[in-house]
Order: C-alpha cells, then structure tokens, then sequence
C-alpha cells in the first residue's frame, strides 16, 4: 500500500548534513518526496510502501550524520495525497514560525577532510580552511539564524564555480555546508611581523611559521575561536620566554601534538580517552605524563598531568607538517584578559608577546576558548565547557520556556532555557574585566535573539556585588535568586536529571549565603525545590576580605591562630601584618566569616609552606594537590564532625593541630597534603551515614569547584561506594562555576509552579 | 518588613535606592531632580549654589582634623564643586548629654578657623542636647550658600566623551586615617586626613580654564563611586589609568594590609575636574600651582557613550594592560572570588 507520510526530525539538524544525509537514503530506499529546513528543524514528505517508510524511518538515527543530535523523529501525517512524483527533491529553507532550532556548535576537521587536506592531488591539498557539512566553523562565525552562508562571516566570500557546484549538489558531501570554501575563493592566511609587514601568504605563511618555531620563535596563531600563542613545547628556553613576556610564571600550558601517536609518546591514554581527543570536539584533556623527557620541564612543573589536544582545524593540521611535532598552544591574551579574536586588536595587544603573528582573513564573530576536561572513571569530566560543546543543549524533562540564568562571577557561562533546551554558552570569562562583561552582555544578546527569547525570568546569583547579579537586577522581568552552592548541586541534579530528595555536598570556594555570610562547604538535603543545610565548616575569618584568598598566607596564619596554636608556621612570625591582623579581627574590620573549603585547602597549603600568595585561581589548592601524589605513606588525620542542635559542623580546629604538630616533627609535606586529602574524604564519607541514618537518603551529589581535585573526588567516590551510596559527580557540567547557570535554570524549573 | 541598614549610609547602590525611590519620590521637584551635590537656585543677578550635609563621624577628633573642621570643609567643597562661590554657612549642633565642654570648644575653633581659611560666614545655628545614649558625642549638619557667577555651567551630567579627568592629589588618605584612629591600627608611617576647603583653587581653575563641565568630590564610597554616579549622570563610559592615580605610599601599603581598595575610601580634600582635553595642560598646572594641588594628576578619560542597557560604566587599565570593571558597590568589598 502506497503512503505519503509528514514527518517532522528535531533536534541539532540543520548545517550538520541532514538534508543530502535524507536525500541519499531515500534514494537508497527508492523513495519519492522532499526534505527541507524550517525554524523547528527538518521536515520530510516521503512516499512508498508502508513498510518501506517504516524501515526508512527506523534507519534514520541509526545512520545519521555525525554531527547530528536527533532529539525527536515525529510522524505527523501519514494520510497526505499521494503525488506519484519521481525522485526526491531538497526545497528551500522556510522562515516563519516558533524558533525551536538550535544553535549549531563547531567542529574539529573531520577524517574525510584531513584526508582530501594531505592529498597531493586535491584541489584543497594543504588549504586550511577545507571543510563540509560534517566538520568545520559553526558558533564562531554566526552573525543571525537561520544558519546560511550570508548570516555568517563567510558572506564576504564568493564561492567559485567549482565551490559553488559541491555546495548546489544534494549528492555532495559539501551541499549547504556554509563555509564551503577552497584556495581559489576562500579566506586566506599570512604571516605578519611585529612592524605589521606581511613577510609571506599562503602555504608559505604556514611553512615559514613553522619553520619559526623549529627556530625558537613565538608565534600568536588565529585558530578558531581566537588567538593561541604557540612555540616548541620541546624548548626550555623558548617556553621560559613565554612564561615571561605572557606573565603566566606557573600555570600549566596546553601542548597540541601533532597525531595521536605523538600525543600517546608523552602522556597515558585509554581507549576511551583517544575517543575523545579524535572526537569531533577535540578539547584540551588533562591526562597523566607519561616518564619521558620529551617536553621542556617549564610546560608543567610539579603538574602530574599534561594538558593535551590535537589539531583541530586544517590551520593547526597543516601547520605540523612544518612545525614541531609538540607545540605550546596557550590562549592568547595579556593577564587575566579574554583571549585575543580580532586581528587589529591581536597584533597590537599581542606585541610584546609574539614574535610573528599567522593571521587570516575569516573573522571570528565570537571568541570561544578551549574546551578543557580530564576523565574520571571512563567518563569526560568537565572543567571549561567551551568550543566544540556551546551551545549544545542540556535536556528538561518538561518545557521551561523564555528563561535566562546569568551565572557566577568568575568563569562565567550563562544559560537560556527554551522548550525543553537548557543552552549553556562558551565559556565568557571572568565578568570584573570589562571585555569579558562586555562578552556576557553580547553574548545574552545574541541567544535571545537567535532563539527568539522573550525573557520572562531571570535567574541569578545571591551574590549582591556579582556584576551579573547586578545585571539581572537591572532587567525588567521577574526575577529569582538562586544561592550559589544550591545551583552547584542542582548543576549536578541535571546532570543525572534527580529531582528526588539527595545530600548535596558543595565544597566549594567563596558564594553568598543567605545569612549573608561567605559559604563553601555545604551539606545540603533536599530534592532541588529546598534544600536544607543540615552541616558546613565552622566559619573561617577572611581577613582582609578577598585579599585573603589571594594572600593565602593570611588563611594558614588565622587556622593556626583560631586553633591555639603558639608555635606557628615560622613564615607567619615577626609579619608587621600580624598586630594589625589581630584588631581587624576583635574589630570585624574587613573581616568577612566564610564557610568555603576551598579556603581549608589554600589555608593548609600555606602552613605546608607550599604557597603564599596566588597567582591563578585555585592555585594553593592545585599545588597541594600535585604534592599530595609524591606521598609515599599514610597518616590518620581527621576532620571532626561535631553535631549543635540538629546540626554538624567540621570542626578544622583539631586537625589544624594534628597537621600543625606533624609538621613540627619533620613529616614530609606530601605525607601531610595526602593525609588531609583523606580527612576530607572520610568527614564526606562520615556526614553522609550520619545524615542517612537520620533522614534515610541515599543520594549523594558531588560538587562545587574543590571537587576538580581527582584525589578528593576519587577517594570520596570510592568510600560512598563501599557504603553502598548511590554517587552522582559531574561530566559534561562543570562542577566549578562553569556550571552554576545551568544549575540555576534546573533549580528555577524544579522550583517552578507546574 | 524592610529596615533601614548601615547600608543604606554608605553611598553606595542602597543609598541611591533610598534616594530615588523615597526621597525624589515625595521631595520631586525640578531643582532636586538634577541630583547634583548642590542645589542651584535661581537669584535675581546670579544663582545660589545651595548645598546640606551632616556630620556624624566616630572618631570626633582623627590625624589632619575633627568633626568641626569636617563639617565646615564638606559643605563649602559642595557648593563650591557647582562653580560656586561659598559665602554662607549655617550651622546645627546635636550633642550628647555628657559631652566635655573642652571638647566643643575645640570642634567650635577649628570650625571657626577654616571658615576664615575658607573665606565664608557663619551666620545662622541652632544647638539640641539630647540624653545620655540618644547620640553618639555630636552630630553637626551645616548648610552652605554659594553664589555662581554668570556663565557657569558645571554639572555631573555634562562629561563628554573625550574629556579628560583630573584630581587634584593622592585618594583614600582621609578614609584610611580615620579607620587608623578608630581601630587603633599603627602603621609605619602615620597618616593623615586630607579635609581641606577646596573654594579657593576651585576658583582659580575656573579662572584660568575655558570651560569645566564636571566638578565633583569624591567623598563617601571614594572616586570609583563618584565617577559611576557622573557616567550614570552623564550617560558616559569613563576609563582611568592604574598608574596615574596618584596613592600615598603609606596608605597603598595600610590598604593593602586591610585588604580595601583606596579607589572605594574616603576623601575630604580632594575633587575630580573633567574638561576637554585641550584645556588639560592649563587646568593641571593651575592645580598644581596650588598648595592643595602639588599631586595632581590626570587619571583617565570619559571614552564613550555606552551602549544601549550596558551597566558597565566606569573601568579601570591596570598596569598590565587589562580593564577591570569599577562599579557602584551595593554594599562592602565584599569577595567576590569563588
Ligand atoms: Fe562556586
Ligand atoms: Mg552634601
Ligand atoms: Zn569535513
Ligand atoms: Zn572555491
């Protein structure tokens, strides 16, 4: 029996291949019919036998593209006219209607195009800027949507002929893929000096480049979402001057490696992780070195892991035919600044910096840094959802429309619910600096207006001097405050989409509580509609306010003072600081009382002398970290739980004393830093079977940006598991900041009247 | 129920909210609504700069001054931060039962001697003594009258872009001494509040330069504070120069111990003049002609309109090339790291 059905697909569908994918197959199936886009996302009529359009259908998710994220395949009709029409046609997008299409999200080179890329005999042989409708620039370049060549930066180039027939050809696999482009018509790449004279273009700007780093040189690359600085990762002298002239005298640096044999040369992978470094998103993964001397010692001290990547545009594919086979490959900016996208502002910022600047001509609309992820227990752990994830979708079980969470401070990412699609941005930066504010006001604008958001809620922060709480204030729509380590654990809820009771633990840095103190170190109970805090840290004096949390100094000298202690760690004594101190805190003059854990971990660092001050966020923390893995024993060290009308409290007093005395007697540092790591594990280990013995969950939600920490996460996973928990950590949403607009719009949904 | 906080007094976000939305609301009227530090009144001839302020300071007596001489310097730097010239004082005391008469004599003569310094008249007052614990020592609110002679045009809502931004010497030194004095804090090298009456090289700035749009002190909440309420007025981005703001040594490093910004302290003796940018030589050498100006500087320029719904107004370069955002606080320096 001859059908003509009406079937509707949803989903990431548009600007992935979907419409050849479906022309091609339903030729395969000897269908007749059509295949276009609209604003909700592809509609197909197509017409056969019953059984056929049956099969067909089932075989659709099954043979997708592979950039495609089919959410929903509806049959809508199967009673339209039958046409008796031949073949099967591809129709002209439609405008009008509800936006339900997402925003399409960029994609590393694929392996059909590296292929074509190192063909001697390719018309694109070394063009770096091959793609097709499976790989290539997508977020970066969008100016509007619908996603077609003219609403993005590529409108500026004309196809040519040969360009423009793959891009006309159903059967090409270069049909509709907007940045379709080749050495004849596309953008173009040269490399500049510091005076701004262009010395070479084309294949030669890229094989004098590398050949410049073979020498030593600097060089400031424009890849995909910005500017990378890029030299020998070999070279101690060479990354040495980079860590100078950048101002970045300790952070680890990202290493590109040329394949995935080189990358396995340096650091231990596994079947699962290689998927990941050759996946379409190709982010930076933190994976342990392997014992080799291959890299400059300056990459990453005392770091037990690298941060590795490989090439993800043909730029960086074909720049390693020239290059060394590991380079340096760090974003691009002046301290703390958002990394550099823009040529003009590139050279001119970068000066000081880069030897040579390897530009091109494809403007990048928006800047989206590298993702960054390591893996834990066989699963991406996230730490910056950026290129190649935003904006990918996070699924609601039910629609929760017209919604804006503008997140935390510091790593700010903002969040847009839309049907049942919670659309998490890039990664937007650090708002006190006024490119990246700038950035989350842009950035707010161009997804409302690309999803066709009319605002009806805004979640933000408690916080009342974070400028995104101050934004949200200003707008006027509803508004709703979500505290920070709630929206920490309700990130870690969507992530397992729980909306049942659980214990959220959120060890954390520094939020607003609702007592208007700092928090950090939370011990929720709740189902995400309320939570009860039910245990924290007893409070930890910030003297001087943020100051402490760079001075960390200031965190080791008050535990010790705060816990008795005569005999303090000798770099606290004789301070001029110290006599002030002591008013600051019998006056509360600048003293703020905060909660967070975070601040337990800087304090030790500093009475392990590990640190004083901070130079990157989290820096005593990691550092304590990286030392903790030299330990070669194990000391008991403990937290203890104290428990004041229906309430517990860490209490640190005790083992501020225990750390205290062991440093007296000589105990090696990384004994003590392994040793505190545990304490912290057991007191999760210990409040959980408290709190399940009294309210009988068993549930427990990891989170909050301590838990980047892999010992902390590992030795609290694997203690819950043994007492039979049911442990929830995170994986594609950050458990730091990252992650708290997500967190936001789930608690905002759950807490929604439905 | 919503309470009056100490918040509400610090200048920030809460004190502007009360403003607006208490105060303008019921006291609407065309001369308030321009939400200058002064009044500027019609006069037959010229107009009067008229400007209000009470004093309530703990300590009473603090290095560089007391509450009198505070008293006296606020409200003639008010009024003369109109264009005006500060010729009437009046004054009003609260005092606290108990109160060492010796005491009073000495806020009285330092009230008396800056009036002089300052040119200006007191010439109305009144005085109430309330019981024991109903105030905190004394309380002065003193008001000024100024006349502006014809021409001037100074308001916090006429920076330009391109303008420039100058203040006539070191930041924070006023707020720091007095938190030195309360808490007792004894820093290497003692520091001293800057109150002083500004008239005198205000109305030499205004002789020798063309044109002044924008004169303002940056008292409470400091000059991030003040240059937010001027670009709000205004509706201008301003941008300031990490290394030209000019800090005493002692008060960078007592801020630095404290962990505050010298950016969000106090002054008493300090305004920023913003005016085009080819009149900056002449104005910054008048001021620094003057005793009150020797550190003046030119710290940043009025750089933009912004853009449409941005709140990001006023932001700082730092010395290493980056831009921080300096925005009205809602409160403390509260941290905002995670
Ligand atoms: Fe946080
Ligand atoms: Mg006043
Ligand atoms: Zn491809
Ligand atoms: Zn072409």
């Amino acid at each position: 029996m001859i059908k003509r059905w009406l079937v509707r697909i949803y989903g990431v569908v548009q600007g992935v291949g979907f419409r050849p994918f479906i022309y091609n197959l339903a030729s395969k199936y000897q269908l007749s019919g059509l295949v276009g886009n609209d604003t909700q996302g592809v509609f197909l009529e197509i017409e056969g036998s019953e059984e056929v359009l049956n099969a067909f259908v089932q075989q659709i998710p099954i043979v997708a593209p592979p950039m495609a994220v089919i959410d929903k395949i509806e049959i809508i009709n199967t009673e339209l006219p039958i046409s008796m029409q031949s073949g099967f046609i591809i129709v002209k997008s439609q405008g009008a209607g509800d936006k339900q299409i997402s925003v399409p999200v960029d994609t590393a080179l694929c392996s059909d195009c590296e292929k074509e890329l190192l063909t001697p005999e390719d018309r694109r042989y070394l063009y770096p800027f091959i793609n097709c409708t499976n790989c290539g620039p997508r977020y970066t370049i969008i100016e509007a949507l619908p996603y077609d060549r003219f609403n993005t930066t590529m409108k500026t180039f004309q196809m040519c002929p040969e360009c423009a027939a793959e891009y006309n050809d159903p059967t090409n696999r270069r049909f509709h893929a907007q940045p379709n482009a080749c050495w004849h018509c596309g953008p173009q790449v040269s490399l500049l000096d510091r005076q701004k004279n262009i010395i070479a273009r084309g294949i030669e700007a890229i094989k004098q480049a590398g050949e410049f780093l073979s020498a030593g040189k600097i060089i400031a690359i424009k890849g995909l979402g910005g500017f990378h600085l890029a030299c020998d990762a070999r070279n101690s002298d060479v990354v040495k001057t980079l860590r100078r002239r950048k101002n970045r005298e300790e952070k680890a640096l990202a290493v590109m490696c040329k394949d995935i044999n080189t990358l396995k040369a340096i650091v231990q992978t596994s079947i699962y992780s290689e998927k990941i470094l050759q996946g379409p998103e190709k982010p930076i993964l933190l994976l342990p070195k392997k014992d080799t001397q291959l890299l400059a010692d300056e990459i990453a001290p005392v770091n037990p892991n690298y941060g590795v990547m490989l090439p993800y545009t043909p730029l960086h594919r074909v720049l390693f035919e020239f290059s060394p086979p590991y380079l340096v490959m760090t974003s691009a900016n002046k301290t703390d600044e958002p990394i550099e996208y823009k040529n003009d502002e590139a050279v001119s910022n970068l000066n000081q910096i880069a030897d040579y600047f390897l530009l091109h001509d494809r403007e990048i609309k928006r800047r989206c840094d590298d993702s960054v992820a390591t893996v834990f227990r066989d699963k991406l752990f996230m730490i910056r959802r950026s290129r190649g994830f935003a904006p990918l979708a996070i699924k609601l079980p039910e629609e929760f429309s017209h919604i804006i969470a503008t997140g935390a401070e510091q790593k700010n990412v903002i969040a847009i619910a839309k049907g049942k699609d919670i659309i998490l941005s890039h990664h937007l930066g650090d708002l006190e600096n006024e490119e990246a504010y700038r950035a989350f006001e842009e950035c707010i604008n161009d997804l409302t207006s690309f999803l066709d958001l009319k605002p009806r809620l805004i979640v933000h922060d408690l916080h009342p001097e974070y400028l995104a709480t101050k934004w949200a204030l200003e707008q006027p729509v509803a508004k709703l405050a979500i505290q920070h380590h709630e929206a920490h654990i309700g990130a870690c809820m969507l992530e397992h989409q729980l909306a049942e009771p659980v214990i959220g633990i959120a060890f954390d840095g520094t939020g607003y509580g609702y007592d208007g103190t700092l928090w950090g170190s939370e011990v929720f109970i709740g189902d995400g509609k309320d939570f009860r805090r039910v245990a924290h840290l007893l409070p930890i004096p910030l003297i001087g306010g943020e100051k402490a949390i760079r001075e960390v100094w200031r965190l080791g000298y008050v535990l010790q003072e705060l816990a008795g202690i005569k005999e303090k760690n000798a770099n606290f004594n004789n301070r001029p600081e110290i006599s002030i101190f002591k008013k600051m805190l019998s006056n509360h003059l600048n003293v703020f009382l905060s909660t967070g854990m975070g601040r337990l971990f800087d304090g030790v660092a500093a009475i392990l002398n590990l640190r004083e001050k901070i130079t990157y966020d989290g820096q005593a923390a990691i550092e304590l970290e990286n030392i903790a893995y030299h330990s070669t024993k194990s000391i008991p060290l403990k937290l203890d739980i104290i428990q004041q009308e229906k309430k517990w409290f860490f209490d640190w007093r005790p083992l501020i004393q225990q750390i205290s005395a062991y440093l007296r007697k000589g105990e090696a540092i990384s004994t003590l830093a392994f040793g505190f790591h545990l304490a912290i594990a057991n007191a999760i280990n210990e409040i959980c079977l408290l709190i399940r013995n009294q309210y009988g969950i068993n549930k427990v939600c990891l989170s909050g940006g301590v838990f980047m920490n892999q010992i902390l996460l590992r030795e609290s996973v694997s203690r819950l598991e043994q007492d039979n928990f049911e442990v929830y950590w995170h994986q594609t949403i950050p458990c730091n900041d990252g992650g708290i607009a997500a967190g936001q719009i789930y608690l905002a949904y759950l807490r929604s009247e439905k | 129920m919503e309470f009056i906080t100490l918040g509400h007094g610090s200048g920030g976000k809460l004190s502007h909210r009360l403003i607006s939305e208490l105060f303008l609301k019921y006291f609407q009227n065309e001369i308030l609504i321009k939400q200058d530090d002064m009044a500027i009144v019609p006069g037959s001839s010229m107009n009067w700069a008229i400007s209000t302020d009470s004093f309530v300071i703990n300590p009473i007596f603090f290095p560089g001054g007391n509450i009198g001489k505070l008293s006296v310097c606020g409200t003639v730097n008010d009024v003369a931060m109109s264009g005006g010239i500060p010729l009437y004082l009046t004054a009003a005391f609260i005092i606290e039962e108990g109160f060492p008469l010796a005491e009073l004599e000495r806020i009285v003569q330092s009230m008396a001697e800056t009036a002089a310094s300052a040119g200006v008249k007191i010439i109305a007052g009144d005085t109430k003594i309330v019981g024991k614990g109903q105030a905190d020592g004394i309380f002065i609110n003193t008001t000024g009258f100024g006349l502006i002679p014809e021409g001037r045009n100074i308001s916090g809502r006429n920076a330009q872009p391109g303008d420039v931004i100058i203040v006539n010497g070191t930041l924070g030194d006023h707020g720091v001494a007095v938190m030195a004095e309360r808490h007792g804090l004894e820093f290497s090298v003692p520091i001293f509040s800057d109150c002083a009456p500004l008239n005198e090289i205000i109305a030499l700035l205004l002789e020798n330069v063309p044109r002044v749009n924008v004169l303002r002190d940056p008292t409470r909440g400091g000059l991030a504070t003040t240059l937010n309420e001027i670009a709000y007025q205004s509706n201008v981005m301003i941008e300031l120069w990490e290394e030209k703001l000019p800090v005493k040594d002692e008060v960078f490093s007592a801020c630095e111990i404290l962990g505050l910004d010298p950016l969000y302290i106090a002054n008493e003796g300090k305004f920023i003049a913003i005016l085009p940018e080819e009149f900056a030589d002449i104005a910054l050498a008048t001021i620094k002609n003057h005793p009150l100006g020797r550190d003046a500087a030119i710290i940043g320029k009025v750089v933009d309109k912004p853009k449409e719904n941005s709140n990001n107004k006023v932001y700082l370069k730092t010395a290493l090339g980056g831009k921080r955002i300096l925005d009205m606080l809602a409160g403390d320096q509260l941290p905002r790291i995670c």
